[in-house]
């Protein structure tokens, strides 16, 4: 899959850190992509499960759902670059706290695995 | 601590972390802080000391030293007790092993953010944090938490030791500035003193000819108020001998080895322990040895002050 490229509704999503991210909001982790797109950032890929995805977090929790259900509510998922599955869940610019609090309700718990143990680069 | 909202999802390929979100930007123009500068990225549940760099493609990034990194969101990680149990017992390990190093900072670090203190928190756990650090080769991250417990009690003499030290290893052009501003007070205490010397002394050892000749006045003038001062019996005696080490390596430079033997076992007698038992004295020449001896004196007498005189006792308000 290519930068640009949208994912399809059953790709899995992941975001590292507690949801519903209540001491990292959703608006406050936003910034516009190299690409031009605005929005936060994620982990998502086709055929990975969460455990898969959540190897790139460092967090011991992550929050997990589809690309569908991120679309139901309205907004956009596109591969960009970045570590790992790195993709950007597309927002307008004046997104608000209130829809940043309300996407965020949709993430479901998950602990994470095995929490990328980083090496100094 | 100089912490900004870091988002760790928002990573570039080699890892670095995108400082363009819009908690990192607030943050970033809160702290005044630009490339080059050393912080700690957090999402309040890890946390890492990073320098802030550009990246060509993604902008301004914070390059993590994972060596640094912090769970806060680890079992026990808010709970006081817990946290004392474990670090207790590794503060008063002896001999301290440099594997508990990342360990102790990531316990003195959850200890801060589990705990409410009645005046915020203890200078004393910042420079603590600092100590770590120091041992663990993180002088940048050492030296923003040593101004931090600077900061929190300007006139404690061991934090501005503390500082001076650091900022002398990080940054000896601005050390020695700094180092020769604060001795223009006559009432500088002993121990304060005695880092200005220590900078002064490694910054004679980068200049030649008549700047080293004024350099090397004015250490051994240092020098010479360090033995007068009235509160000379509260400083480290490791302190002591390494006053007595840098007027002895000024004076063999010079050229002058009488003098410089005599200070040499001036030092060993206060302090007969690490490099100045055979090393030290047994110096005859300035030469490349003499300077790494330097750099290892310099190094391992400054750390007793660090264990010795930062009390580590603190009663919070609620667990």
């Amino acid at each position: 899959m290519a930068e640009g490229d949208s994912l399809p509704d059953d790709a899995v999503v992941v975001r590292c850190g507690l949801p519903p991210f209540v001491n990292s909001p959703l608006d406050r982790g936003c910034r516009r992509h190299p690409v031009g797109l605005f929005g936060f950032s994620v982990q998502a890929a086709v055929g990975l499960t969460v455990q898969q995805l959540a190897t790139a977090c460092s967090n011991n929790s992550v929050g997990f759902t589809t690309v569908g259900e991120i679309r139901i509510m309205g907004y956009e998922v596109v591969r960009t670059s970045g570590e790992a599955h790195h993709a950007t869940v597309v927002v307008p610019v004046d997104w608000s706290a209130d829809a940043a609090e309300q996407l965020a309700l949709i993430f479901q718990h998950a602990t994470n695995p095995s929490p990328k143990k980083r090496a100094r680069p | 601590m100089k912490t900004i909202s870091a988002d760790y999802n928002a990573t570039t390929e080699a890892g670095y972390v995108c400082l363009t979100t819009r908690g990192s930007q607030e943050d970033i123009l809160r702290l005044s802080l630009g490339p080059g500068d050393w912080a700690w990225l957090s999402d309040t549940e890890i946390m890492v000391g990073a320098q802030l760099a550009i990246d060509d493609r993604y902008g301004l990034v914070g390059v993590p030293d994972w060596d640094t990194l912090v769970h806060l969101d680890d079992e026990g990680a808010d709970d006081f007790d817990h946290i004392m149990a474990e670090l207790k017992p590794l503060l008063a390990k002896e001999p301290p092993s440099s594997k508990d190093e990342p360990r102790i900072l990531e316990l003195l670090t959850q200890l801060e953010h589990a705990t409410r203190f009645n005046d915020g928190p203890p200078a004393n756990l910042a420079c603590r944090r600092a100590l770590v650090l120091r041992q663990m080769g993180k002088l940048g991250l050492a030296l923003i938490e040593m101004k931090e417990a600077r900061r929190a009690q300007p006139d404690a003499p061991g934090f501005t030791f503390g500082y001076l030290d650091l900022l002398g290893l990080e940054d000896l052009p601005s050390a020695v500035s700094e180092a020769q501003s604060i001795a223009e007070s006559p009432d500088v205490p002993a121990l304060v003193l005695s880092a200005c010397i220590n900078i002064l002394a490694m910054h004679a050892e980068q200049v030649s000819g008549e700047q080293f000749e004024s350099t090397a006045e004015q250490v051994l003038a240092w020098c010479r108020r360090f033995d007068k001062a009235p509160d000379l019996d509260q400083v480290e005696p490791s302190l002591v001998a390494l006053s007595y080490f840098n007027r002895g390596l000024v004076h063999l430079r010079a050229g002058q080895i009488s003098q410089a033997r005599q200070a040499f076992e001036n030092a060993q007698r206060h302090y007969p322990l690490g490099p100045m038992l055979d090393e030290v004295t047994g110096l005859q020449t300035y030469d490349r040895h003499a300077r790494e001896v330097a750099q290892r004196v310099r190094t391992i007498n400054a750390e007793p002050f660090y264990a010795s005189s930062v009390e580590f006792s603190m009663q919070p308000v609620a667990a």
